[in-house]
């Protein structure tokens, strides 16, 4: 007998900012809608342990996405994208999982997403708290680590975007990212998936991650957890986002939960589920009992 | 002579032998840097081939890969499970005391110099087991 995951794929068109994108997702399971979202330069693969965890998608519909130009979403077909810089915004990152929410007639889902997607968590639950029930930010912060920011785009794409160098190096660029104590094969998986991107995209990425994600203080206290509560955790190996800097978040976001997470890096969700199951499963009782 | 923290020369038929690093070393000419705590090993390669690994005193703008830390920041790097963020150079260049030169060549062999760490911390702790 053939053995097979449980998660299906298809293609969904979104119109976005004016622009329609043929969006590819896959999904598993059923039950409170849950929308994950990929890191900077990497695709909705990094969700497959997730979505084949019977544990989560017994209670859970999990939907992961790949944001146009990543995984199987192609550029847009009618727009001269190859004319342009690429750059993801703040405004394009918060509108995909939006819209994709409305098209797919999802009931208050909730959002999880990992590096610029744990930053989204927070920016969906600053500017959108009544289309989520609840979001959940994994190495997320207001902002990410400064001396990172520090770098300037400039020097982001001479590292990430530059004809010299192979995307081998991307790939091997996030060992800086990984926890020691994550198994050799998913760490080598984690970087496959970086190896893989389209030329510009993870350096286009970094423009949200870096820059146009940064919550003020003043922003991050109003954000509302009785109507959608907000979650963190951030591995103890991820110098991008450290635990640091998601502490200074749970510091002014009233009512939001955060929990430091051992043995962990950038990628929790693809270098060690298991390890990060620890973490994720009492959010998930939690809000299966959170009212909508 | 002082001795290096690890000599690298002893390991240079580790790397010759070593598929990940000789694939990822592949084409590069040149001489890459490796300081620990003052001690310069210099591995001279040409189109991927290690010539040879000398310890001696040569000038950063001679070399194409620079890497240099202290005795401490080593130490931390080749821990078998190092604490964070010492788990790899780039991590340790931008948390705490690694110099990296920025470079087209330091980027384009990043999985060459990812795989030499890993020898480098096998080597390291297997010498400090026995």
């Amino acid at each position: 007998m053939s053995k097979h995951d449980p998660i299906k794929g298809q293609y969904i068109y979104l119109t976005v900012e004016g622009v329609e994108y043929r969006v590819y997702y896959e999904e598993a399971g059923e039950g409170i809608p849950l929308l994950v979202g990929h890191t900077a330069g990497s695709d909705g693969r990094q969700y497959r342990h997730l979505l084949c965890d019977t544990d989560v998608t017994d209670h859970f519909r999990c939907i992961a996405f790949d944001l146009p130009f990543h995984g199987k979403s192609l550029p847009p077909y009618g727009k001269k994208w190859w004319a342009e810089e690429y750059n993801i915004t703040k405004s394009l990152m918060m509108a995909f999982p939006n819209t994709l929410a409305k098209e797919l007639e999802l009931d208050k889902p909730v959002y999880m997403g990992q590096s610029m997607g744990g930053h989204l968590a927070i920016d969906l639950a600053s500017k959108f708290p009544d289309s989520y029930r609840a979001t959940i930010a994994v190495e997320g912060a207001l902002r990410s680590a400064a001396e990172y920011v520090d770098v300037g785009m400039a020097g982001i794409r001479y590292e990430f975007d530059n004809p010299n160098v192979n995307r081998a190096s991307t790939g091997a660029a996030m060992m800086l990212n990984l926890s020691p104590y994550s198994p050799e094969a998913d760490v080598r998986e984690t970087q496959w998936m970086y190896m893989c991107g389209g030329p510009g995209v993870f350096a286009g990425d970094l423009y949200y991650y870096y820059y146009d994600h940064n919550v003020s203080i003043e922003e991050a206290s109003k954000i509302d957890t009785t109507k959608c509560m907000l979650y963190m955790l951030t591995g103890e190996y991820d110098p991008n986002t450290s635990p640091v800097d998601t502490q200074k978040a749970a510091d002014v976001i009233p009512g939001c939960k955060y929990q430091p997470m051992e043995k962990l890096g950038h990628f929790p969700i693809i270098e060690n589920y298991p390890q990060f199951k620890k973490y994720l499963m009492p959010i998930l009782e939690e809000i299966k009992a959170l009212k909508k | 002579m002082l001795e290096p923290l690890l000599n690298l020369n002893n390991l240079s038929k580790t790397f010759n032998k070593d598929f990940e690093y000789s694939r990822e070393i592949r084409y590069f000419s040149g001489l890459i840097k490796i300081e620990m705590d003052s001690i310069q090993q210099i591995l001279n390669y040409e189109n991927g081939t290690l010539l040879n690994i000398t310890v001696k005193n040569i000038d950063d703008n001679q070399c194409k890969i620079i890497v240099k830390g202290d005795k401490d920041t080593w130490l931390n790097m080749l821990a078998l499970k190092p604490i964070p963020f010492y788990q790899c150079m780039q991590s340790t260049a931008v948390k705490h005391n690694l110099y990296m030169n920025v470079s087209n060549e330091t980027f384009a062999y990043l999985p060459a110099l990812n795989r030499l760490m890993q020898i480098m911390r096998i080597e390291f702790n297997n010498r400090s087991s026995n």
